[in-house]
């Protein structure tokens, strides 16, 4: 993934042990939907442009509680999953 | 709610002209909204901003509403549109929200449980190209013009007819001139499915199985489903996925002319399998961020001097 594309900031600063949320590991997972932003109860998501003009979220791991909500809510990757694509 | 096995099929043409023309099919996005603004409801819906920028908006009014309608080729920036719709629902509120399939599906997986309250309309979408190409596309047009974009139409049916797809700027000139500029090179780049988000290209939602009650497209099998039904004006495919779907339909169905049709007979590209990745993409991308916009529009979007011969020549 190319440097600017970041899928987390903040991780200097944070010590809790539990492992990052995973929004997507390649691009193709990811729709862009915000159901993510929307469901993160300490609006630790923002929602960015990537260098190629589209909008991906990205964690700050300093305000992630990790209580995975934002995994849980990806209906994309699920119905993917449902049509073989992956 | 159960979902039908497949969708039933109407072709929808809205009786009052002005609103078929102001909308980009048939209007059958004007003729449910409006009924949920008559009952008291809100609608949620993309609208282009004055950056030329889309945004998803909570309308409450026709004015807002109209803002909705048209097509627009680029990304609709959500924002904090699922939380306010959640907050409408809870407070007992009629709701219509609109986006792409991947939109609906999303909200609905967010809310976490289903509202009688709720109705969902998605539109049956190609994919979606970046944002930031369109930027540089709108960039190149004010340079070459000499000025500033003031209005976009991303496809001038006014003027040019339903079936075609020519965009449409204006631009105003520091004289204060304004320059009307008619276009295909975006399109065109758009057509070659270079520029769209790398998930649309394995959308889980093109097929007859949609997540909204009610999913609209233009009508571009028509001349095949209801021949007698095409002005050239514009008509919706309506595709009716549920029970929901068919009580909305029912309600709203006296404002428009519409016809039920085939599913066989209606289905395009989108409805089966998502756009192929083309083995140039890598190097559109490559060529986007290296190169002026000027080569891509000639290389991608049709704009180099044989092609605009050819165009000149068949025109004369």
């Amino acid at each position: 993934m190319k440097n600017q594309d970041l899928r987390y900031i903040h991780t200097e600063k944070s010590d809790n042990p539990k492992r990052l949320p995973e929004l997507y590991d390649k691009k193709e997972h990811c729709c862009g939907c915000s159901a993510c932003y929307s469901i993160c109860p300490t609006k630790a998501i923002v929602m960015q442009l990537d260098t190629d003009g589209f909008l991906y979220p990205i964690v700050n791991a300093e305000k992630c509680v990790r209580c995975y909500r934002c995994e849980k809510v990806c209906v994309f990757k699920a119905d993917q999953k449902k049509r073989n694509y992956f | 709610m159960e979902f039908f096995e497949q969708p039933e099929v109407y072709a929808v043409k809205h009786k009052d002209l002005s609103t078929r023309m102001e909308s980009r099919s048939g209007g059958i996005f004007s003729a449910v909204s409006d009924y949920v603004l008559k009952k008291g409801g809100i609608v949620y819906g993309c609208v282009l901003e004055k950056d030329f920028t889309a945004h998803h908006f909570r309308a409450t009014t026709t004015d807002e509403r109209n803002r909705m309608r048209g097509s627009k080729y680029i990304p609709s920036d959500m924002g904090d549109m699922f939380r306010l719709a959640k907050q409408d629902l809870e407070n007992g509120r009629l709701v219509l929200f609109s986006g792409t399939s991947c939109q609906i599906a999303g909200l609905r997986s967010f809310l976490g449980k289903e509202y009688d309250n709720l109705f969902c309309i998605d539109i049956v979408c190609h994919g979606v190209p970046s944002l930031k190409l369109w930027q540089s596309y709108l960039r190149w047009q004010e340079n070459s013009h000499k000025g500033k974009c003031i209005y976009v139409d991303f496809r001038n049916k006014k003027d040019f007819g339903w079936d075609k797809h020519i965009e449409t700027l204006h631009i105003q000139t520091p004289s204060g001139k304004v320059k009307v500029v008619n276009s295909t090179v975006f399109k065109t780049i758009y057509y070659t499915h270079c520029a769209l988000r790398p998930s649309c290209y394995y959308c889980p939602y093109k097929s007859t199985i949609h997540p909204a009650d009610m999913s609209i497209a233009d009508y571009w099998k028509i001349d095949v489903a209801a021949p007698d039904f095409n002005d050239n004006k514009g008509v919706s495919l309506v595709l009716l996925n549920n029970e929901n779907a068919v009580k909305m339909f029912n309600c709203v169905k006296e404002v428009t002319q519409y016809q039920k049709c085939r599913l066989e007979d209606s289905m395009t590209l989108p409805l089966k399998e998502p756009c192929k990745k083309p083995s140039r993409t890598e190097q559109f991308w490559k060529d986007y961020h290296s190169l002026d916009f000027s080569r891509i529009a000639s290389k991608y979007g049709g704009n180099s001097v044989k092609s605009r011969l050819k165009r000149f020549l068949t025109n004369h």
